[in-house]
């Protein structure tokens, strides 16, 4: 496989990426792996399918409680005081976590300690002993973490926002909460380690100064007695399209700042047209704060905003088109006026020229070199195609697919996968500047702003 | 095709990669020009691209008094292009600058007056500038530096301003080291300081974003006001409101004249380039840029103003609507070589990581607090400094408990000192934590040009883990016996306050 590091220049230079090498052990975790001689180091990487999607309504936060747990309460062997111990005494980080559809767990290791580092945390994964009271401190650290980051508007705007896309019972758009976090109890915890914690459900990407053989030895006697076996993972209910406009404002008299998000529904990750729509995206908001036209506008022509941007997702479900903004108070209503118009605009009366097409074009087919800057990360980003089932040459078709959008295809996708009047605004402001509260019921067609008090 | 024969890479066969890491140091080179500039320049990687690192010796402290927020928007402007580069027409464009500048000064005086200013006279200085700017945006291009940068395929694209130091970056594909080499040149050495009473908006934006809308943005401003008396380390970066409506771009051209020039400059290449086009490319691009007095060497100790030695502890409290925490800061030395790593041992054993002291004390065994963490050199280095610990109490717990543990710690570090066990594991944490910092081009060009600029010395990294390994068990317990006492720190809080207004 080639990478292009350039792209529509006559002769780009390019270069040749060793492909990884690819073991599917007998218990069916996937090894995905590189040598790297260059540091005396290893990185190890595991996307464990799941994830927090799968988290029971009502106990929001369970997965990423019960990771934190896993890693801090210990084996049947060790100790959670000589785990810590042991990694810190070598200089090895070992974490855990959650995102929406996956479980992951890390481990940075000299090359001198690869067996030691292995060996914990593969016995953190086969046989944890989730001491109750490591959970009980898991448990009240996630809350009082929460608090302190929804103090933040964009975090709170960031996890609001899905709600108001998916609806509060659909999976993608149920948010953690303190209730949520309070109801969560030990057997939870250990009925998720049992159900989702599946040497199948692995994809164990690898880098580092070792052998390919030494380190597929290693991992596969990690592995000799490791062989529970899963169920497939539960349904989840898929999204149905719809675009309804709807407004939401969530007061908070602190802030001198308003933070803006507008969205609607995407598309899903297996959709062709997801690569004009990335080109899109780009030129609308996600070539960044300086060189977009939402930030060429509102940043740097209008000087009212520091932040701006927009991302088109895709998703393993329909995604999320996001636009959002931070501005002043008395700035906001100009700023959502401003960014509700140039969404309609692109979708209405594009005018994408072809520079700018070959531009964006540019832009993101010559930042592709960069996934390869070390062998890890190529190794990592490998892994997170396999796990969302693309096939092994998705990077060439990205290339190719990406290469040839043209201005057509942009006009197409923008009439198509934009809906101005469905948009759904979130806005985080401080309701005590009452003419806002009035302006903003200029937005909706059928006066609907809901002014939503946060607890 | 010259370029074809530099750039087509073919894999390198793995017994030829491999070699000891150990002599990383011997393979920088050391590009002095002939106008004083000074680089460094790294050879490694696979993959066809570098990364880029400037910085300048001037940030936050080297401000005149009043013109706090200068160095960070400088930062700003150096976006702003050339009189080739954001420009369609710069004959046309300069009368209007000339004009706005004119009426801008005019704005500043009037915003000196405080109180005082005639608030109709402002309203109408400021539309006339809205009304020079509407003229001058026929011939302005936006954003060209930033756009030029990202069509050649830059990545990560940045800056950043501090208390000791200014620093540009951008990763680019390895076929771009001209392109990169003559645009940066002349932005940052020819610049045209355009649209600078527009940028003030935006700058006025990140400061709500950063700051206002922030407890920890606040209760960091107030620490430092705080626990510096006459020290320009107790002014906020990004500057006061006031400070940056006075600012008129003449006092911005003053500090760039005076700052950015090779006594105050370092440049770092990491990546996959040739060493012979390097030299040759910089000899062509930077190395054309005058200086005046190109020899001149800047001192800047005697420009700031000495911090009195603190004679007891301090405290601030700040009533808001957000969860409670604190930051207490101990007084130690500027970048002194033998104390700085004992603080980084140090820092290791006391809050870093899940079995150090505090952590296991305060998160585990007391379960007082979800989070606790230190660091040193707070807010920089150039000037005597802090060291840090900051802790999230659970709820419940008052600040005071939590302090009364911490002193129990430290005390018995000063009476006991650390066991041998902690001392090698201190040691052992931060030689990894050395190696896992040399992966990517970018972390290596950011360190290389962050000790050249900060100490005048990128050795001191090579050095690094050799002057660890010198260090004696004895000197982290004279550290903390002789820096962490009661009267030498500065304790700022957060206090939830229950009607949910923020204090002034």
């Amino acid at each position: 496989m080639v990478v292009f590091a350039g792209c529509g220049a006559r002769n780009p230079p390019f270069f040749k990426p060793i492909p990884p090498v690819v073991h599917i052990l007998p218990n069916r975790l996937t090894l995905i792996l590189l040598e790297d001689h260059e540091v005396p180091t290893a990185k190890f990487y595991f996307y464990i399918q799941g994830g927090s999607v799968y988290d029971p309504p009502g106990k929001e936060g369970l997965a990423s409680v019960a990771m934190q747990s896993i890693r801090l309460g210990g084996t049947t062997t060790r100790s959670p005081e000589s785990i810590e111990e042991d990694l810190e005494f070598v200089g090895a980080s070992l974490e855990m976590g959650i995102k929406p559809e996956y479980a992951a767990a890390s481990l940075n290791v000299l090359k001198k300690d690869l067996n030691l580092g292995l060996d914990i945390l593969f016995d953190l994964l086969k046989k944890p002993a989730i001491q109750k009271n490591r959970f009980e401190i898991v448990k009240a650290q996630a809350i009082d973490t929460l608090e302190r980051e929804l103090e933040d508007p964009l975090t709170l705007a960031n996890r609001e926002f899905p709600e108001l896309i998916y609806g509060p019972h659909n999976p993608w758009g149920r948010k953690v909460t303190v209730a949520s976090l309070k109801n969560i109890t030990y057997e939870d915890v250990r009925s998720f380690y049992k159900n989702f914690v599946h040497p199948d459900r692995i994809l164990l990407a690898a880098a580092g100064d070792f052998s390919d053989d030494a380190i597929t030895a290693l991992i596969h006697e990690k592995n000799q007695d490791w062989n529970v076996s899963s169920s497939g993972l539960p349904a989840l209910p898929s999204v149905s399209e719809s675009f309804k406009r709807e407004v939401v404002v969530i007061p908070r008299r602190d802030l001198t700042q308003s933070t803006i998000i507008m969205g609607h529904l995407g598309t899903k990750r297996d959709n062709p047209d997801k690569f004009p729509l990335i080109v899109m995206n780009f030129i609308l908001g996600g070539g960044g704060a300086l060189s977009s036209r939402l930030g060429e506008e509102i940043r740097s022509s209008a000087g009212k905003a520091y932040a701006i941007w927009s991302d088109y997702g895709f998703g393993k479900d329909l995604g999320t088109f996001r636009a959002i903004a931070q501005t002043a108070l008395t700035n906001t209503d100009w700023v959502i006026h401003r960014m509700e118009t140039m969404i309609r605009e692109m979708t209405d009366s594009p005018n994408f020229t072809q520079e700018e097409v070959s531009r964006a074009k540019q832009a993101v087919l010559r930042s592709l070199v960069f996934g390869f800057e070390t062998r890890f990360a190529q190794v990592k980003e490998e892994a997170r195609f396999k796990l969302y089932g693309y096939p092994d040459n998705y990077l060439e078709i990205f290339q190719k697919e990406i290469a040839r959008v043209s201005v057509k295809d942009l006009n197409r996708v923008a009439k198509k996968y934009l809906h101005p009047e469905g948009l759904k605004v979130l806005i985080i402001t401080n309701d005590e500047e009452t003419k806002h509260a009035k302006a903003l019921s200029d937005l909706t067609t059928n006066g609907l702003v809901e002014v939503r008090r946060f607890e | 095709m010259r370029w074809l024969i530099g750039f087509f890479l073919v894999m390198v066969p793995l017994s030829l990669r491999g070699d000891s890491h150990s002599d990383w140091a011997s393979k920088i080179h050391e590009i002095h020009l002939s106008n004083g500039l000074n680089f460094l320049f790294y050879e490694r990687g696979e993959a066809p691209i570098f990364s880029a690192y400037i910085r300048f010796r001037a940030g936050g402290i080297d401000e005149p008094p009043g013109k706090t927020g200068l160095a960070h928007f400088l930062e700003h402007m150096a976006f702003k292009g050339t009189q080739t580069l954001g420009t369609t027409d710069f004959k046309k464009e300069k009368p209007l600058l000339d004009e706005i500048e004119k009426v801008g000064e005019e704005l500043s005086r009037e915003y000196t007056k405080a109180n005082a200013a005639n608030t109709d006279h402002i309203k109408e200085l400021r539309e006339k500038l809205r009304a020079l700017h509407k003229e001058e945006e026929k011939y302005i291009v936006k954003e060209a530096i930033a756009r030029k940068m990202m069509e050649n395929g830059g990545v990560d694209l940045n800056a950043t301003t501090s208390k000791d130091m200014t620093s540009y970056f951008v990763n680019l594909p390895s076929d771009k080291l001209k392109f990169w080499a003559s645009v940066e040149s002349e932005r940052i050495f020819k610049p045209v300081f355009r649209e600078f009473y527009e940028e003030k908006d935006v700058v006025l934006e990140e400061r709500r974003m950063r700051v206002d809308n922030d407890p920890d943005g606040r209760l960091y401003e107030a620490f430092l006001s705080t626990a510096f008396e006459k020290s320009p380390y107790r002014w906020p970066t990004i500057g006061s409101v006031d400070d940056v409506l006075r600012l008129t771009r003449h006092d911005l051209e003053n500090f760039w004249k005076r700052y950015y020039r090779p006594s105050r400059f370092a440049g770092v290449l990491v990546g996959n380039l040739n060493q012979k086009e390097v030299e040759s490319v910089l000899n062509q691009t930077f190395g054309k840029i005058r200086f005046e007095d190109p020899s001149e060497k800047s001192s800047d100790l005697a420009d700031h103003d000495q911090e009195p030695v603190q004679k007891e502890e301090r405290r601030v409290v700040l009533k808001m609507a957000a969860k409670p925490r604190f930051l207490m800061g101990y007084h130690k030395p500027a970048v002194s070589f033998a104390d700085d790593y004992a603080f980084d041992l140090l820092d290791q054993i006391l809050g870093d990581g899940r079995s150090s002291r505090l952590y296991r004390e305060l998160v585990v065994e007391k379960k007082l607090v979800s989070g606790v963490g230190t660091s040193t050199d707070v807010p920089g280095l150039r000037l005597p400094n802090l060291y840090l610990i900051e802790v999230n109490p659970l709820p419940g717990h008052s600040s005071e408990e939590v302090v009364a543990l911490i002193d129990q710690e430290i005390q018995k570090i000063q009476e006991g000192g650390v066991t041998s066990a902690e001392f090698e594991k201190a040691k052992n944490r931060l030689m990894a934590a050395f190696l896992f910092k040399m992966e990517t081009n970018e972390e290596i060009a950011s360190r290389l040009s962050y000790f050249q600029t900060a100490i005048g010395n990128w050795r001191y990294l090579a050095n690094y883990l050799d002057e660890i390994n010198r260090l004696k068990i004895e000197d982290v317990q004279r550290v903390v016996k002789e820096y962490l006492r009661k009267n030498n720190r500065t304790i700022a809080e957060i206090k939830s306050s229950e009607e949910g207004m923020p204090s002034p």
